[in-house]
């Protein structure tokens, strides 16, 4: 009696444990995916790109870039190399294997650079400069 | 091994297990098959075939997550409407100041200037990270008097021509992901001599490749 009663209680158990782990996982995978670096490269510089296409000269854009510098920090990538802009191209790389890049079509001059604070470590706030192109100066 | 429509008794316990049907209990230690049953006499056989049953449905289950997950998070976040709608705020701004139209718009006769580079006046550039001919904007700006009936008075347009059909195609109900997005807007301003002009704006944005999968 005393075994059958102990069978009944580890099966249950084991299920229920099995169940949890289960789930555990599909809950794990679901919010690795959420964060995934090729996810976020992809929102940030659309995010930028839309943001400078928007901006007009003299105007000084702070973005907060917390999440991709834990990502990039996890990959390696120095957060300052994290955002490029190049022409009229935007580049967000947060891993050595990916990259992504999208075009904004305001023709300004933008310069990037990530904040740091007094001892020099950056806070997560990138700083978007946009400036008239030198040839419309003149 | 199948049993059908036959009383048997089993050594099973006394209460039904979760999850077997077609096993009605008549008296303790008897049971009726009313169905086909799929399991062994067998109790340790039977909960094997459970287990893979179970096992089954776990992978069918994660199967499906994983599978709306990647559906989810792997198209892309399509921002063509956006981006449509924030080059129509910059042209119309270049266009229009404080409500009457841009003077380099006009002439010394104070008709519409013909020479007007809208790309090079409102700031923009339409080379983009694709390589592919034609280009990727198209941009259109109407300008009807409404002082006078005769309808459009002056047009300027800009990027690749071919994207023009794709908002015809678009006006339909049906909606085609893989064609360009369009965006027009009007507003009203006044022109050169305090007649009022009604401007329509056209934008379209194709970028495909990087909008929809």
């Amino acid at each position: 009696m005393e075994n059958k009663k102990g069978d009944i209680l580890i099966e249950n158990v084991l299920f229920i444990v099995l169940n949890v782990i289960f789930i555990s996982i599909l809950i794990l995978f679901l919010f690795k995916q959420s964060s995934g670096a090729a996810l976020l490269e992809q929102t940030y510089s659309k995010q930028i790109a839309l943001m400078i296409d928007s901006a007009k000269p003299a105007m000084e854009i702070k973005l907060n870039m917390e999440k991709a510098q834990k990502i990039a920090e996890k990959n390696k990538i120095d957060f300052k190399e994290a955002v490029s802009i190049t022409g009229n191209v935007v580049n967000v790389k947060l891993s050595q294997k990916t990259g992504y890049e999208y075009s904004f079509f305001n023709n300004v001059e933008t310069k990037a650079f990530p904040e740091t604070n007094s001892k020099n470590e950056y806070t997560g706030i990138y700083i978007f400069t946009i400036n008239q192109k030198n040839e419309k100066i003149k | 091994m199948i049993v059908k429509n036959r009383k048997v008794k089993h050594t099973l316990r006394n209460t039904p297990r979760r999850g077997i049907k077609g096993i009605n209990t008549l008296r303790k230690g008897i049971k009726e098959i009313s169905h086909c049953a799929f399991f062994p006499k067998n109790r340790k056989a039977a909960e094997k075939i459970i287990s893979i049953y179970w096992f089954a449905i776990l992978i069918i289950i994660a199967g499906a997550v994983v599978a709306m997950v990647s559906l989810f998070y792997g198209a892309p976040y399509d921002v063509r409407s956006t981006e449509a709608n924030i080059m129509i705020n910059q042209v119309s701004n270049c266009l229009s100041e404080n409500g009457k139209l841009n003077q380099k718009l006009f002439s010394e006769d104070k008709t519409f200037n013909e020479n007007y580079n809208l790309k090079e006046e409102c700031n923009l550039i339409f080379e983009t990270e694709f390589k592919n001919v034609g280009g990727e904007y198209f941009l259109e700006a109407d300008f009807y008097d409404l002082n006078n009936s005769s309808g459009k008075v002056f047009e300027l347009s800009e990027g690749n021509f071919n994207l023009k059909a794709d908002c015809k195609i678009a006006e339909g109900e049906k909606e085609y992901k893989r064609l360009s997005k369009c965006v027009d807007r009007e507003f009203y301003s006044l022109g050169s001599s305090d007649n009022v002009f009604k401007i329509k704006i056209t934008s379209a944005v194709k970028k495909t490749e990087k909008n929809v999968k």
